[in-house]
């Protein structure tokens, strides 16, 4: 099978410098913080494939990347083979443009506050002109309300009159109106109370069976991503530290970080556990460790791994690993 | 159970709005023994952190307690003066937020809000007050605690920063703890660091905590007892394994299904329709009847009161053995 | 956890079918219209400013004379004193000037001229202020920095000072002669020079919150371009703070005209707007003719504090923070 998405050494650096002036007067030089470094994945057709990762990770960066949001700062995104940043295929984008978008994590911030729900969700089909005349764009979008669980009649409320789970339909209605079959999901549901964001996951597996959609999940919940996912990634300040099946990566997770966030989750299954503290924090991504980001954290470093960076191999990007220390 | 630390009967809370007054807290009663953790869950609109706030006395207006009573061991504290309330707050209950850096002042060292704190409560001297906050910086796992005393809050990672808001909250030695939300801030694995330091500082202290979430997995983990909120209500109270493992609530037993865990794979999460009602809209009867899946006649006309289900108490017609015999 | 921040519960109720209701059923049930009904200042100010633009536009059929007409004016009745006094005549009810020229009309008029340069004033600075605003927060960078360092420079000089120099350099270049209808639109022109600062400075932080926000990279992500975005998603989403700077603004506006044409660099003698009205009747002030200057004075002072109050409720009534 060939890949739907195509991701190689993306990379991307983000300006932190203090303004012009004070880097003058203070004779301080220009500083760039690595959100996303070297990261490279492919999602097949029809799968789910989910990066997880904690705050500063570079995993929501990712997402912004491959819909087009942010333009990487090196590597390339290829969605069908058609590049997400060639300047020279950008008439093949503006085609492929429709067939991607995006689920937002507040659904609150996403939509209009002053337009009526069914403006929302009719503008992506007014923009790619998928459909002439009024009367079948409303039609369309009473169909597209139908689908993610709501009522036709809900198209003439404002945002504001709805939960926000029912809110979070309405934005996947609106991804869904330009026809789209690759979902980007930033955190769509961890703006939510538990038993809505059950809802939603399940409407976002029913409409992947439905459509054959294509998925990428971004979540910081490891039980969602292994709820959801067929393949998961694991991002370490900016770097994909493991790239597994779910199934395999939840049975059994090879990177020391992986583990060590498996056996740090708070989990129903763990009533009462006395648990193996884990030490330490994320370190600032501004000043980042070097070698492997995670050696001060990790119970297998040694020198070469607080000086070298380990490349991904076979899907796991650690020394211990690669040298069976672990 | 041991000592009785905090007792709730029959709390009530009303906001007065200009459309008439919304009852948040509905008569919520609990019991918080000696070194005893209650965790108190729900989704947003439950009325957690109110029940919280009333507890501390910090309702503001339009907000009041409309009814009930609350007894600190055995003394009323509902209706004290703010003044005496402020003392009551400061000395024998302490308080945990869910942003570390609301509760840190950001212009004084962490030592001197510490000492500060201690001085106000008891009748150490200066110096025998920084040994103490020195101890209490130990205690909560600040490392090189002699060094760290004269940092600011925001030379401190947002981990650390929360254990500083424990020592914080500890110094007066109280009796009580109010902890709101306190790892929903931090990173997974700095969480369980948190959760770990909490339930070992409340055995060893014998403080009674009032562990207040909307995360199953942190109760699960940390709390002994837990009490499940539903509409300004208390659905379902009992001990934590068995809450989990076997609710009887129709909510809490949808709550439970729906939340992905990490032990097992489910197809699909069990779902509970719709959403938690609005203050204006609260339904008659039990306030979970339009929601549920095993409403019956007289659950839409009559509010069921908490009944004794093995180790939990129940507020469900289901369980009312007069009904079966009907 | 403040009580303030109680969540009131975010959903309705099950069925998903709530009828929504109508425009008109929204603002009689909302915060705003509960909030004025609930100060007495801000209703007493709208009557007021209403009662004034109601004045305003009723001058022509209301006025006993028309004060541009020389024709109208007569001699005999000049520097008459208000009605209530011994030499008081109907129906110059607030006595007139030195060329029989009926106080009560010339307030009328003056104050329909006043308002109309201070609304147009406050459109221009408006429209002004917010392309600005929504430029410079938008695109960021050197075009962000370029229009804010403008605006910084231009704040450090006094708005009647800009007002004062716009209007002498255009007269010099076209002569000194010119007719009042370009003669409002110059005014009006200095206004707007003197008052977009405000507004391109609300709009823009306004927009650097919005344009972070997903619903406008939503439309991003379907293609729009950046001035679609702005007109259609930000614009309507800054709006509001937008509003109480106009009105408040509309009150500096119509000040700043007065000023204007106090200091003989506003409109002239032969239609005179409130500020005219002031200085011509200011030569009177010390031979007893009081009337030429208090009248025109009240209107201003009227018409300033009530726009004013009800830009101070608006603030308050949009801003809860504020209270």
């Amino acid at each position: 099978m060939s890949a739907y998405v195509e991701v190689t050494d993306l990379r991307r650096l983000f300006d932190v410098s203090k303004p012009w002036l004070n880097r003058v007067i203070e004779r301080e030089p220009r500083r760039f913080l690595t959100a996303v470094d070297r990261v490279g994945f492919t999602i097949a057709k029809g799968e789910t494939f989910a990066i997880v990762g904690e705050s500063g990770s570079g995993k929501s960066t990712v997402a912004r990347m491959v819909v087009g949001l942010l333009p990487p700062s090196a590597g390339e995104v290829l969605i069908t083979g058609i590049s997400m940043t060639d300047p020279r295929e950008a008439a093949a984008r503006r085609r492929l443009r429709s067939r991607i978008q995006m689920i937002f994590q507040d659904p609150y911030a996403s939509m209009n506050p002053r337009w009526r729900v069914g403006k929302i969700i009719a503008e992506p089909i007014r923009a790619f002109n998928l459909i002439q005349g009024e009367g079948a764009i409303r039609a369309r979008v009473g169909e597209l309300l139908g689908l993610v669980g709501l009522h036709p009649d809900d198209s003439k409320k404002y945002p504001h009159e709805f939960s926000g789970g029912q809110r979070q339909r309405v934005a996947i209605a609106r991804a869904l109106a330009s026809q789209a079959e690759f979902l980007v999901g930033d955190e769509p549901t961890s703006a939510l109370d538990v038993s809505v964001q059950a809802q939603i996951l399940n409407l976002m597996r029913d409409l992947q069976d439905r459509l054959g959609l294509t998925y990428l999940f971004i979540s910081h919940n490891l039980a969602v991503v292994r709820h959801m996912a067929t393949r998961v990634g694991v991002m370490y300040l900016g770097r994909l530290v493991e790239v597994a099946a779910a199934k395999d990566l939840f049975a059994r997770p090879r990177h020391p970080y992986t583990r060590m966030l498996l056996d740090a989750v708070p989990d129903l299954a763990h009533v009462g556990r006395a648990r193996v503290p884990v030490s330490g924090e994320i370190p600032n991504p501004i000043d980042p460790p070097p070698g492997c980001t995670f050696n001060p954290r990790c119970p297998l470093a040694n020198d070469r791994c607080r000086t070298e960076i380990p490349a991904l191999l076979d899907g796991v990007a650690c020394h211990a690993v690669q040298e069976g220390r672990a | 159970m041991s000592e009785t630390i905090l007792s709730v009967r029959d709390l009530t809370v009303a906001f007065d709005t200009r459309r008439g007054p919304l009852t948040a807290i509905d008569r919520v009663s609990f019991d918080i023994g000696r070194g005893e953790i209650l965790g108190v869950v729900g989704e947003s609109g439950a009325g957690k952190s109110v029940t919280g706030s009333a507890v501390i006395g910090l309702i503001d207006r339009p907000g009041r307690i409309a009814g009930g009573a609350i007894h600190l061991r055995g003394e009323r504290i509902d209706n004290l003066s703010p003044e005496a309330m402020r003392r009551v707050r400061g000395k024998r209950i302490g308080m945990i937020f869910q942003d570390p850096l609301t509760s840190l002042d950001p212009l004084f060292r962490v030592g001197d809000q510490i000492v500060e704190t201690l001085r106000a409560h008891t009748k150490l001297s200066a110096k025998a007050a920084r040994t103490r906050a020195i101890d209490l910086l130990a205690e909560v796992g600040i490392p090189a605690p002699e060094r760290r005393i004269d940092g600011y809050p925001h030379e401190f990672s947002g981990g650390m920063r929360q254990r500083v808001v424990i020592a914080l909250a500890l110094a007066a030695e109280p009796e009580l703890i109010i902890a709101d939300e306190p790892t929903t801030a931090l990173d997974v694995s700095v969480q369980a660091q948190i959760i770990t330091l909490l339930k070992r500082l409340c055995r060893e202290h014998g403080t009674a905590v009032m562990l207040v979430t909307h995360d199953m997995g942190v109760i699960a983990e940390a709390a002994d007892r837990v009490a499940v909120m539903y509409a300004g209500r208390v659905a379902e109270i009992g001990p934590v394994a068995a809450v989990v493992r076997e609710p009887h609530h129709p909510y809490a037993v949808g709550l439970m299904g729906a939340i992905p865990t990490l032990s097992q794979e489910a197809d699909r999460l069990s779902q509970i329709p719709g959403s938690m009602p609005r203050l204006t809209a609260i339904p008659k009867g039990c306030a979970f009847n339009p929601r549920c899946p095993k409403v019956f006649a007289r659950c839409r006309i009559e509010r069921p009161e908490p009944i004794l289900v093995g180790a939990s108490r129940v507020a469900c017609h289901l369980y009312d053995v007069t009904e079966k015999a009907a | 956890m403040s009580g303030r921040d109680i969540d009131v519960g975010d959903a309705p109720p099950v069925p998903l079918q709530v009828a929504s209701p109508g425009r008109l059923a929204r603002w009689r049930d909302s915060d705003l219209l509960a909030s004025f009904l609930g100060s007495k200042t801000a209703m007493a100010a709208l009557l007021a400013t209403v009662l004034m633009v109601g004045l305003a536009v009723a001058a022509p059929l209301i006025s006993p004379q028309n004060p541009y007409d020389p024709a109208q004016l007569d001699l005999i009745n000049s520097n008459l004193p208000p009605i209530w006094q011994a030499d008081g005549q109907a129906p110059f009810y607030l006595g007139t000037d030195d060329q029989g020229r009926d106080v009560l009309s010339a307030v009328l008029y003056g104050l329909r001229l006043s308002l109309i340069v201070g609304v147009l004033g406050v459109i221009t600075s408006g429209v002004l202020g917010i392309a600005l605003g929504l430029v410079a927060g938008y695109a960021g960078g050197a075009l962000d920095t370029l229009i804010m360092r403008v605006a910084d420079v231009q704040l450090t000089f006094p708005a009647i000072l800009i007002a004062l120099v716009v209007d002498g350099v255009a007269r010099a270049s076209f002569g000194g002669a010119l007719d009042v209808g370009p003669l409002i639109g110059l005014i009006v022109i200095s206004i707007g020079l003197s008052f977009w600062v405000q507004y391109a400075r609300t709009v823009r932080s306004s927009v650097m919150v919005e344009k972070g926000k997903d619903y406008v990279q939503a439309a991003r992500l379907i293609g729009l371009t950046p001035p679609v975005i702005l007109v259609r998603h930000v614009l309507p989403n800054v709006t509001g703070p937008v509003f109480v700077i106009a009105t408040i603004n509309l009150a500096l506006a119509i000040i700043t005209e007065a000023t204007l044409s106090f200091l003989g660099t506003g409109l002239p003698e032969t239609m005179p707007s409130l500020g005219t009205l002031i200085r011509t009747g200011n030569r009177f002030l010390f031979s007893g003719e009081w009337w030429i200057v208090a009248f025109p004075g009240l209107a201003l002072a009227g018409l300033v504090i009530a726009i004013n109050l009800l830009g101070d409720w608006l603030r308050d009534a949009l801003n809860p923070k504020l209270q």
